[in-house]
């Protein structure tokens, strides 16, 4: 059966990774939080989807893939809302170790030398394929692969040595 | 050139949702008879999982508290207030006595402002140090010690289990002294725990954790979850 009472807890835990996301691809509050209300909403029609692991994890790539359908489906409207000022009501305790969570990942990111860092980034929040790196950023095929693949073996190191992943 | 060879550069790739589909099955044919490349692909997986995790938002940023309400609306039925009859007041206090119970309540409501306002600023200023550039990470067995300015954190996310009748307790080591000093004690909930150590961070010179006795020791009793040496200053 399931209990209202925890998902709110875990509402309460990750929106704000979900929309952190969910504001870093589309750009948009309103997009956002569509597609925040969205991911909240699998979250609780199908529980049982979420099997085993890292749960923050699981639920940031659900909201990086409904966020690349979003701009897929529909062309991009220039953001023409300002982001609101919002204290929200979650626990000191989640919101501090989402930002241990952030930068810890972002020191690890920052360990990545900026020609790895942002082809990685370009797969990742921009869902591009290699092919789409390589001519958008004019740098040869195999040279994408090659990055890549240092890179993501750079932060996997990084955030072994950070006893995170 | 071995098979390995051939799908090193293609792990990364697929790990990170960048190949085309065509090619994503073919890597994962391969990963269904390989265990070296399957093994990677696992790894470099996990670290494109916690990219998102970057994303976290600064405070001034988070969702509307209306987005909240709407997605509880969807997942619980709304409770009904159950209509009651008014009854009349049986008793109609003097308007001296009101005045007075007005007084009091400003007067209690002021002391109860001041102290959210308090909690509200000291927790503004945790998650401040959380990612204050400044902030100084260790890691930790289960988490990380963390030093802003002249406090000092103990992070812990995956905390082992704890045998019945122990506790964490913390130590201090402060400086100039080799003596550790006992500091709280704390039994993680699912294996997370923030809290903040009573200390100066520029009078100690290192912090401990180790497993006790509930109630704490004089002493360390057991051999340290993990020491945290902070670097001495020039």
């Amino acid at each position: 059966m399931r209990d209202a009472r925890a998902f709110e807890a875990i509402y309460d835990r990750h929106h704000r990774l979900v929309y952190g996301i969910a504001m870093r691809l589309l750009g948009q509050v309103s997009g956002a939080e569509d597609v925040t209300q969205a991911v909240f909403m699998k979250v609780w029609s199908a529980p049982g989807a979420f099997e085993d692991g890292n749960f923050a994890a699981w639920i940031g790539r659900i909201t990086r893939n409904k966020c690349l359908d979003v701009l897929r489906e529909k062309a991009r409207h220039p953001a023409d809302e300002l982001v609101q000022d919002v204290v929200s009501g979650e626990s000191v305790d989640s919101t501090a170790f989402a930002r241990l969570d952030a930068a810890t990942v972002q020191n690890a990111l920052d360990r990545i030398p900026p020609e790895q860092r942002s082809l990685i980034e370009l797969a990742y929040f921009g869902g591009m394929t290699h092919q789409r790196i390589a001519e958008k950023t004019g740098v040869p095929l195999g040279t994408v692969k090659t990055r890549i693949r240092t890179g993501l073996q750079r932060l996997r190191q990084a955030l072994d040595q950070a006893e995170f992943a | 050139m071995n098979a390995h060879d051939e799908y090193v550069d293609d792990l990364a790739l697929l790990a990170l949702d960048a190949l085309p589909a065509d090619e994503a099955r073919r890597v994962r044919a391969h990963l269904s008879q390989c265990e070296a490349c399957t093994a990677e692909y696992v790894r470099l997986r996990e670290a494109a999982d916690v990219l998102p995790l970057a994303a976290a938002l600064p405070d001034s940023s988070a969702p509307s508290a209306d987005l909240k309400r709407r997605i509880m609306a969807g997942v619980e039925p709304q409770n009904v207030v159950p209509m009651t009859a008014q009854r009349k007041p049986s008793f109609v206090a003097p308007p001296y006595l009101l005045a007075a119970a007005c007084l009091i309540a400003a007067i209690i409501m002021g002391a109860l402002y001041a102290q959210v306002s308090r909690r509200a600023a000291d927790q503004s200023a945790v998650i401040a140090d959380m990612t204050s550039p400044g902030a100084q990470h260790y890691a930790v067995t289960g988490g990380q010690v963390l030093r802003a300015g002249d406090r000092v954190y103990i992070a812990m996310r995956n905390a082992p289990r704890l045998p019945a009748g122990k506790v964490y307790q913390a130590w201090t080591l402060p400086q100039g002294s080799k003596r550790m000093a006992p500091s709280v004690t704390f039994v993680p909930e699912k294996g997370r725990v923030l809290l903040r150590l009573p200390v100066n961070a520029a009078q100690i010179a290192a912090v401990a954790v180790s497993v006790e006795p509930v109630g704490g020791s004089a002493q360390p009793t057991s051999k340290p979850v993990f020491v945290v040496l902070f670097p001495s200053k020039a």
